[in-house]
């Protein structure tokens, strides 16, 4: 059994080798997410999570509605830009010859930027769904409750994303 | 405020004439970042570095202080500088909200 390195810097590319059922976790994960983004399927607390109030100040609705109306597309569309491009540097992953399968994915410092903030996203889309709290640890959870394995997605991209964000970060 | 106790000021400055004063120019708002429970500590020490250009050391120290008392202040200046931090902080998921330095 060989060790299986997920996430490698080579050079200023960083290269993710995922499993196709890794693969396939991501696109599941990445396309809920993008109709959220799209006002598709959306849930009101990831709504909130995604794209939150700039004004805390009750009396500041003005500027909050203001603020909305200024940003709130133009962020839905960088989202939705970043993800697209992240799902296509999914299926254009191609092959790697070994017997597991695994893809490799080449990250370009940019594309590893795009990464970085699409996961990012959609873990705090699935997060905010699961109502993760700061004492949330997935070792303690009961494997027949009925979000455990939505719980256990959520753990891997948290892996994932702490992974890629020190590949990034150098 | 009661009429007749007002001062008359005479405008000495084309801004102040056109109603453009400084106390709505000037006032100085502050970025405020918030704790959550999903936003990785080191995820949020790179989004500092990367958005503000601060030092690895003073971005762990902001972040640390959000994780810490669960929240600190990012970056100040005027409205409109603080409206395109918020909104880059928001792109990065991070819960941002800005106000009135006071």
């Amino acid at each position: 059994v060989s060790r299986r390195e997920t996430v490698a810097r080579r050079g200023d590319a960083v290269v993710l080798t995922l499993v196709p059922a890794e693969v396939q976790v991501l696109q599941w994960v990445f396309a809920d997410l993008g109709r959220m983004l799209s006002g598709e399927s959306a849930v009101d607390s990831v709504t909130k999570r995604l794209f939150p109030r700039a004004f805390l100040d009750p009396t500041a609705e003005e500027a909050e509605a203001q603020w909305q109306e200024m940003v709130h597309d133009e962020l839905a569309e960088l989202r939705i830009t970043a993800l697209t491009d992240v799902l296509q540097s999914l299926d254009d992953a191609k092959e790697r010859p070994g017997r597991d399968g695994a893809r490799e994915i080449v990250l370009e410092p940019e594309r590893a930027e795009r990464w970085l903030t699409v996961l990012n996203d959609a873990r705090l889309a699935v997060g905010t769904a699961l109502d993760v709290t700061p004492e949330w640890d997935f070792a303690e959870l009961d494997p027949d409750e009925p979000s455990y394995e939505l719980h256990a997605v959520y753990a891997w991209m948290t892996e994932l994303q702490s992974a890629l964000v020190n590949a990034v970060a150098g | 405020m009661e009429i007749g106790t007002e001062e008359i000021v005479v405008p000495d400055t084309v801004e102040e004439l056109l109603g453009d004063t400084e106390a709505q120019t000037d006032v100085p708002w502050i970025v405020l970042v918030w704790d959550d429970p999903i936003n990785l500590m080191d995820y949020v020490t790179y989004v500092f570095q990367k958005l503000f250009g601060y030092s690895r050391a003073k971005a762990r120290h902001l972040m640390l202080q959000v994780h810490n008392e669960g929240k600190a202040v990012v970056s100040s200046g005027t409205r409109e500088r603080c409206e395109n931090d918020v909104a880059r902080l928001h792109a990065h998921g991070l819960w941002a909200t800005m106000q009135h330095d006071r």
